[in-house]
């Protein structure tokens, strides 16, 4: 799933366009190296030393990881779960929606 | 399955553990048959419903189904029914919300009603995330809404996965009343990996891809 992810921030770069992650890993300094590794640059929250028992994802309700939601320039929630092909096509629908 | 988890356990390399995996972990294949024994064998007790639900919960698709639609005929009554009330309500057909809605009312045993109950919440939401807006989609809603009250009134300190289905519930109204399509997401504020405190707020303004992840 990274590299599907570092393409979309780097061919988004520049338009108006966030990838906020919320990271469920409990050991956040064993993390660094992956981030280093992965290249991963966009920012996320931190769920917490509990995992993915921590308080962002329950309030969430999150069951399955990776979850995925998609919200417009107002915040609204406009996409729940697209990966892939399906996500770039959900965000550039927003994009558009945004010039028009 | 013991010599498997410590084989698994000892070995840290990917590659190494999925070809333990491959050759050591119990093949629930290899057991059906002896579990379909003992269900002809002990056919109408509670033995017979013990052997059918473990192969319902040991298998997906066909065999699960079929397995699924043979508990409901023969052991409509069995306390052990409230192991697959949740992969009932994960099907989309009609006749499945009319097992769930008379197990909910005519089960004897609470802790199927309860598990009934909040599977088809969990069914009619799923259902009204499927129709357009409008009247209809709205009354699925509101039933959904009703049915995930009534788990937390009325069977709040039933255990579920770990946790109460009361709490389950309340999560789940959360998402439906919160983080449903076309509403305002809620907003979080948190730290970042650096320890930097950010609000999901902060972003307003910008397309979003909100991502749920973690590197395991």
């Amino acid at each position: 799933m990274y590299p599907h992810e570092r393409s979309l921030v780097k061919r988004l770069a520049g338009e108006p366009f966030a990838l906020i992650g919320v990271n469920s890993d409990k050991d956040l300094e064993a993390l660094q190296d992956v981030l280093l590794e992965e290249n991963i640059t966009w920012r996320s929250f931190w769920n917490g030393p509990e995992g993915t028992s921590g308080p962002i994802s329950t309030r969430w309700n999150v069951r399955g990881w990776p979850t995925i939601y998609i919200l417009d320039h107002e915040g609204k929630i406009r996409f729940k779960g697209p990966r892939g092909k399906a996500m770039d096509k959900a965000v550039d629908k927003l994009l558009a929606e945004m010039k028009e | 399955m013991a010599k498997f988890r410590a084989a698994y356990q000892a070995e840290q390399d990917e590659a190494k553990r999925n070809k333990i995996l491959e050759d050591t972990y119990p093949n629930p294949t290899d057991y059906a048959p002896r579990f379909r024994a003992l269900a002809t064998q002990f056919k109408g007790t509670e033995a017979g419903a013990g052997a059918l639900i473990w192969i319902a919960t040991s298998f997906y698709g066909d065999t699960q189904e079929a397995t699924v639609d043979e508990l409901l005929k023969d052991y409509k009554d069995s306390p052990l029914l409230e192991q697959v009330m949740y992969t009932l309500g994960q099907r989309e057909d009609d006749e499945s919300r009319v097992h769930l809605r008379s197990l909910l009312a005519d089960s004897p045993h609470r802790n199927v009603q309860a598990g009934a109950c909040h599977a088809l919440a969990l069914n009619l939401r799923g259902l009204a995330a499927n129709t357009k807006r409008g009247e209809q989609k709205e009354a699925l809603m509101a039933e959904s809404r009703a049915l995930f009250m009534r788990v937390q009134n009325d069977f709040d300190d039933v255990p579920y996965r770990g946790r109460t289905l009361g709490a389950v519930a309340r999560a789940e109204l959360f998402e439906s009343d919160r983080l449903q399509i076309g509403m305002l997401a809620p907003d979080i504020e948190g730290a970042d990996l650096n320890g930097v405190a950010f609000k999901l707020s902060d972003y307003r303004g910008k397309v979003v891809v909100l991502d749920f992840w973690g590197n395991w």
